[in-house]
């Protein structure tokens, strides 16, 4: 790309909203941002630091206040064919199968049938999933389950993947299985992904660059490049280096609990 | 390890896509036995013991043998297939609006609080007391018992309609918010699957109040139908005869019951019981 512009610009994005008691309570204030094409960011701070908020603005599920966020130029103002998104909990539909589920864009979004189901296809077998493709998602493991919310995401051919807490309801040895597909699925397919989460170990391990947030209001104190080479793996999490990179992103959490 | 997991897991879930008859257990079998057991007692130590007159509690087999005659040689068949079609007809209509009319009031504030009230009041009041009205509005033939059958149907399905097309949790419908799925689409794929079960539960409650209502419109003004026969049976003293028209409601009730679950439990695989 010629311009100046990143491939995702988000400009002075805030975040005011009133709650039923009447308070203004200020989600996001004033977050500058700019995230090339192709690169893992993950998005970390504790609980109301607006980590969630923004990446929903980033897919236009929010509206903001005031400020801006572009995408290649474009302007966000509503949900894009442009957008994959893995919520916390995988989000099946009980009544569809494994390829029914990851397929749902093909009924709802308008996506083409075919391109769908033949990339469908080549995820499916990508995360282990094949011979499960009949099943029903209560049929399902979480972790297995999870792996269906992040190909249905990932079967449109999206540029952006929005990932919120995917792996937070998960237990620890099958968190650690998929960070690691994780990787391995963005380093084969180099989508631009927004990973939240409130892990400082999880955010590290997988990011090209960690943005730290603050809460009240909820702003951006720190923006961290990893320089951990690829494929990482999880024996990298007791090296030297490892550790001071968690340890950058955890003062900032020290520090904001001596202010409260 | 997941897949250990899910392997186990699968084993267990039933196919959804086959519906097999439980083969016969422990429990079905000790209710057969206090059935036959209850009829025995009846017929073999109460009636003689207590010496009370068939035009009071006739024998399980003087009922069995009315249900013979009636079906056989007299109008019993006939007035079946007269009641079979009423509820049927009210059933599937009452169902139908009850359905219909859940739409808009699920989907708006606006559309609840101007048609609510109405609907609660026609609730409120009696069928049995309106029945007669019916009679003289549309006659003493079919259409007055369908046109009862059908409001007393309506409502166990349309407070549970609303109930099941609001019950999409926010996380669904934040999925679709990703697609920008249309109105359409989204009552589609979503929330007329999510209000299945809770429909299947004011189904299920319909159809036996659906043989109630056919009934009670009978016993209003009808020549013909179960109700009819009761009513007829009684007049002539024919105890037997009333006993017999009873089985058969009984049994129209609970095969319908069972035939609306079963149904649902096929449409419905992915929940465990549906709800109402």
């Amino acid at each position: 790309m010629e311009q100046l512009e990143s491939f995702i610009e988000i400009k002075k994005a805030s975040k005011k909203f009133v709650t039923r008691s009447g308070d203004h309570v200020t989600a996001l204030a004033d977050v500058n941002l700019s995230i090339d094409k192709g690169k893992f960011i993950t998005l970390v701070g504790p609980s109301g630091c607006g980590k969630s908020t923004l990446l929903r603005m980033v897919g236009g599920l929010i509206r903001r206040s005031s400020g801006s966020v572009s995408i290649g130029g474009a302007e966000i103002e509503a949900p894009t064919s442009g957008i994959g998104m893995v919520f916390q909990s995988p989000v099946l539909l009980p009544w569809r199968t494994v390829r029914q589920n990851v397929t749902v864009a093909a009924d709802i979004g308008g996506a083409n049938r075919r391109e769908v189901d033949e990339r469908a296809t080549k995820f499916l077998d990508m995360v282990g999933l094949n011979g499960f493709e009949d099943k029903y998602p209560s049929e399902l493991s979480g972790g297995m389950q999870q792996r269906v919310g992040i190909t249905r995401a990932l079967v449109h051919d999206p540029e952006v993947l929005l990932m919120d807490e995917p792996f937070a309801a998960l237990d620890a040895m099958t968190k650690d299985k998929l960070q690691v597909e994780l990787q391995s699925l963005w380093m084969t397919s180099r989508k631009t992904v927004i990973f939240v989460t409130h892990s400082i170990q999880e955010a590290v391990f997988l990011a090209d660059r960690v943005i730290v947030l603050a809460p009240r209001p909820g702003r951006v104190v720190d923006d961290i490049t990893i320089e951990l080479p690829r494929p990482r793996t999880l024996e990298m999490i007791n090296s030297r280096e490892f550790g001071d990179y968690t340890s950058a992103v955890r003062k900032h959490f020290e520090a904001e609990g001596l202010v409260q | 390890m997941s897949e250990v997991i899910s392997a186990s897991v699968h084993r267990k879930v039933k196919s959804p896509s086959r519906f097999r008859f439980p083969a016969p257990d422990i429990v079905t079998l000790a209710s057969v036995v206090v059935l036959v057991a209850f009829l025995s007692a009846w017929e073999w130590v109460l009636i003689p013991l207590l010496n009370i007159s068939p035009a009071l509690l006739p024998k399980p087999s003087a009922i069995a043998i009315a249900l013979w005659s009636g079906l056989f040689v007299g109008d019993l068949g006939a007035d079946i297939l007269i009641t079979l079609q009423e509820v049927f007809l009210g059933y599937v209509l009452g169902s139908a609006i009850g359905f219909a009319l859940a739409i808009p009031v699920a989907g708006s504030r606006v559309a609840e609080r101007i048609l609510y009230p109405y609907i609660v009041a026609l609730q409120a009041i009696p069928k049995v007391a309106i029945a007669p009205l019916f009679v003289i509005w549309f006659g003493f033939g079919m259409t007055s018992k369908v046109v009862i059958v059908a409001l007393i149907t309506f409502f166990p399905v349309f407070v549970n309609a609303v109930i099941g097309l609001r019950a999409t949790p926010a996380e669904q419908d934040e999925l679709f918010d990703v697609y920008n799925a249309s109105a359409w689409r989204r009552f589609r794929y979503l929330r007329l699957p999510n209000s299945a079960p809770y429909i299947f539960g004011g189904l299920n409650v319909g159809v036996t109040l659906s043989v109630i209502g056919a009934i009670v419109a009978e016993f209003v003004g009808a020549q013909e139908g179960i109700g009819s026969a009761i009513i007829r049976a009684g007049f002539a003293l024919d105890t037997a005869g009333v006993f017999a028209a009873i089985a058969v409601l009984t049994f129209i009730a609970a095969t319908a019951s069972a035939a609306i679950q079963a149904i649902g439990r096929k449409l419905v695989f992915w929940m465990e019981n549906p709800k109402g």
